[in-house]
């Protein structure tokens, strides 16, 4: 079933990944730079992205870049920006369509690798640092990006629940920056951070769908081969104890409350232990037949959504729920006793196959797209402990029971977060007729 | 079983009608791991009012009930449904829309046993009193969850605008008042008159054997028995008449306000090759007229009066029709004059043949991808088929779409009466 077969070159100070299939209509490029989190370049490495898709010196506006991809029979460019732990990763990517569906056969992979090097490396620039125009357009987006978080609750909740969390680690920052970097940050601080990340953040190129090897390796090679000077990441593995539980509310304008429940679990990816946590989570609160999901939707009424999801890079289990706002405490009460009934190791052998199926079949799926083979692969390929499938089989079936026990015991309370009611009241006017 | 070959891309489709009426469909895939099926009755939130099975009177059921009725259908008198899948390696979902409610899962492993599960609990409902009681809660808070989100309020806000009577204006969910007057009975009507066989299409996609699959559910549909076929009577009137409301504004805690701009479909009964032409071509015009790439989109971006790109696509099913074009902006009678501007410039000019090359191009690039994802392909293809369309026929319509066509789409279907704005801000600031 494993037929996932990523081979690496490195050319220079890039980390060429490629995976020859046939299985996908489209070819998919990645290109994924890391470095460590840090509140002087937390926003500026947010703002870099939107800023080099806004203009290159030969395509100075975001139109002519648009328009250059919608001849590419629609290429799609994405940027995204994520937290690995205490690491930020900014990410390009461009899919192109396979040339063997078009009616005009053209190269289309080529020029879709000389154009995102052009946006990472050729950008439109005036006085020698970035466009004053570009600069400011992004700012304003990037502020209103920021802001309508707010719109979506489960999102804000989770966002406040981090910050409170890890108050003393760089994780609490959220990676699409801070509002109130926005205020100071110009062209050139901007211009001088982009410079850094260019001579010194790692970088991995991944390709994925049906290429000619050599070729592809030779364009990649002329375009990125040239020295710099990475500083490999090393990950953060210190963690603050909870001395006890510490509990906010948030009160706001909503119908519905969010609680957050966050536990340290002391264990990441990394450590062996992970498999049996994360059968664990699978069990307490990751699939439609989990305790939380029986327990405080099915047999309480109490929540439509409830579940919870482990950190891989951080050692956290959360645990979050949609309620009524007067629910509060029985709700927190049902999902504190589903935490003991883990630790006392209440659940059956058939519970446990049920759960690691689930797993199994979840990463089974998550390869079922070029996305997903890369964003399983990327964390690994940087810590250089690569699993395969199979291997990842292999260990989630041979997890026992004691293990999972094991695993929930490791689970310590740290916050308690609830986004609830009482906020400022406003009458909906007349006209609203919906609910 | 009929098999059907799509060679520009790649695909091949077994179809069969079962003897009960059920339609089967199997897209085999090789090198994916996981298959997907979705069992899916044509029964959405709009038929509310219709003839049950075995009556010759209409009758009108309580909003909202379709939608509840898919979460019901997950109670068994003797197994816990999720349980059964999850430990047969698969997760299952449902969904309820308009006009459909499907069934699906996914899995990797014992795809034969998953398949009868998934047939097996559709086609066996099991209420009680008790268990009706209980799922009130919980959709009562999904209800205060979409209550809370400012983009579900925008959409459903824009068409209860532009339709005056057809039920496409009543939320999938109900409300909290409607869902609570449901009962038993009224489970037991909308089951028995929607969920025949003949009702329902099944598909399947992935690395499987058609030839095997298909026998098995030959099999288990022919060890079942169903009452006759029936055609079913459905009291819904197309609605095609101009917009109903023409502009309206809500207040709700929003960061910025949104702006909805809705045209209101004026033929909303194309089927088939019809239906599946004109769909597109309005998709390339929304494209043409408001993409990322579009001048418009540009001009407003540049001007700060929006941020993030315009979300736009158009919806049509027998019976409704319209195009949806949305966004945040701090000025949101700007932006709505700005569309209607945009598209009233371009029904002066036209649009060159350059820009609609690659507005194609564009839009050909958009299906193939999407037809990388199994799961998509598996939500998408039973929609087409009540539609009397072919999912397969997109890349090859899209390819044989002429400027005449677009033109036309562009005069015709962007008319001032048939128009609405719906806008959100929050006034207390």
């Amino acid at each position: 079933m494993d037929n996932v077969k990523i081979t690496t070159h490195d050319f220079g100070d890039i980390h060429l990944h490629l995976w020859k299939t046939d299985q996908f209509k489209t070819t998919s490029i990645m290109l994924k730079i890391n470095s460590a989190l840090s509140e002087e370049t937390v926003t500026a490495r947010a703002l870099i992205p939107e800023i080099l898709q806004s203009g290159t010196t030969d395509y100075p506006n975001r139109t002519m870049i648009k328009q250059k991809l919608d001849d590419m029979y629609g290429a799609v460019l994405m940027t995204d920006i994520q937290k690995n732990g205490d690491q930020h990763v900014i990410t390009f990517r461009i899919d192109v369509a396979s040339e063997r569906f078009l009616l005009n056969k053209v190269s289309l992979l080529q020029e879709a690798l000389l154009l995102l090097h052009k946006i990472v490396t050729d950008p439109c620039l005036e006085n020698g640092v970035f466009v004053g125009e570009i600069v400011e357009q992004e700012k304003r987006a990037l502020r209103q990006r920021i802001q309508s978080i707010y719109d979506n609750k489960m999102a804000y909740a989770a966002m406040r629940m981090t910050e409170e969390l890890f108050t003393e680690e760089m994780y609490r920052l959220p990676e699409y920056g801070r509002v109130e970097d926005l205020d100071v940050l110009g062209p050139n601080d901007i211009y001088h951070v982009y410079k850094q990340m260019i001579q010194h953040d790692r970088m991995d190129l991944f390709i994925v769908g049906s290429f000619n090897e050599d070729s592809t390796q030779e364009i990649v090679s002329s375009l990125y081969g040239g020295k710099r000077f990475v500083q490999e990441q090393q990950i953060v593995r210190t963690w603050k104890k909870p001395v006890e539980e510490k509990v906010v509310f948030d009160r706001k304008e909503v119908k519905q409350g969010e609680l957050c429940i966050g536990y340290r679990t002391y264990t990441t990816f990394l450590d062996d232990d992970y498999i049996a946590m994360r059968v664990a989570n699978c069990i307490f609160g990751g699939s439609p037949s989990s305790k939380l999901f029986m327990n405080v939707r099915e047999k309480h009424s109490l929540a439509y959504f409830v579940g919870s999801k482990l950190e891989a890079h951080k050692g956290v289990l959360t645990m979050t729920a949609g309620i009524e706002l007067d629910t509060y405490d029985q709700t927190v009460d049902i999902m504190k006793k589903q935490v003991d009934a883990m630790q006392q190791g209440d659940f059956t052998e058939r519970d446990l196959e049920q759960a690691k199926g689930w797993l199994i079949n979840q990463l089974y799926g998550s390869i079922n797209t070029p996305l997903g083979v890369i964003e399983l692969a990327y964390p690994e390929i940087v810590e250089k402990r690569r699993l395969s499938v199979i291997d990842r089989v292999k260990k989630m079936s041979s997890v026992t029971k004691q293990d999972v026990i094991r695993a929930a015991n490791r689970w310590e309370l740290d916050t308690i977060y609830f986004l609830t009611g009482g906020g400022e009241q406003n009458e909906e006017a007349g006209l609203c007729t919906i609910r | 079983m009929k098999k059907l070959v799509y060679a520009q891309l790649d695909e091949v489709l077994y179809h069969e009608e079962l003897d009960n009426g059920l339609n089967v469909y199997i897209l085999p895939k090789e090198g994916f791991h996981e298959t997907f099926a979705t069992f899916t009755t044509k029964y959405g939130s709009i038929d509310n009012t219709f003839i049950p099975r075995g009556l010759v009177e209409p009758v009108k059921v309580p909003d909202g009930i379709a939608h509840f009725l898919e979460h019901k259908m997950f109670e068994d008198e003797e197994k816990d449904v999720f349980y059964a899948f999850g430990e047969q390696g698969a997760s299952v979902n449902a969904f309820t829309s308009f006009t459909r409610t499907g069934y699906l899962f996914s899995s990797m492993m014992q795809v034969e046993k998953n398949i009868e599960t998934l047939l097996d609990f559709v086609q066996k409902p099991y209420f009680t009193g008790q268990s009706i009681e209980k799922e009130k809660g919980i959709i009562a808070q999904e209800i205060m969850m979409y209550a809370d989100n400012p983009d579900w309020r925008a959409y459903f806000g824009v068409i209860e605008n532009m339709f005056e009577k057809h039920p496409v204006r009543i939320d999938v969910g109900g409300t909290i008042e409607s869902i609570t007057s449901i009962t038993k009975k009224d489970l037991t009507i909308c089951y028995e008159t929607f969920y025949h066989p003949s009702n329902m299409v099944l598909f399947i996609v992935g690395n499987v054997d058609p030839e095997e699959i298909m026998r098995l559910v030959r099999e288990n549909q022919s060890a079942k028995k169903f009452p006759a076929k029936e055609e079913i009577i459905r009291h819904v009137v197309p609605e095609g008449t101009p917009a109903y409301v023409a502009k309206r504004t809500i207040s709700m805690p929003v960061s910025m306000p949104k702006c909805v701009v809705g045209y209101k479909e004026k033929n909303p009964t194309r089927q088939g090759r019809d239906l599946l032409k004109h769909q597109l071509s309005v998709q390339v015009v929304l494209d043409l007229l408001f993409s990322p790439s579009s001048k418009m989109y540009e001009r407003l971006y540049e001007s700060g009066s929006l941020h993030d790109p315009l979300s736009f696509h158009y919806t049509a099913e027998w019976g409704f029709g319209f195009s949806v074009i949305s966004g945040n902006s701090n000025n949101p009678d700007h932006m709505a004059d700005q569309i209607t501007e945009t598209i009233t410039t371009y029904q002066q000019v036209g649009f060159s043949k350059e820009e609609i090359d690659r507005a194609i191009k564009r839009r050909i690039g958009v299906v193939l991808r999407s037809l990388n994802s199994l799961d998509f392909i598996a939500k998408e293809f039973t929609r087409y088929q009540f539609n009397g369309m072919n999912f397969f026929d997109v890349v090859s319509t899209l390819e044989s779409l002429t400027c005449y066509d677009l033109q036309a789409v562009l005069r015709d279907h962007f008319t001032p009466e048939y128009q609405t704005v719906f806008i959100i801000r929050d006034e207390r600031v």
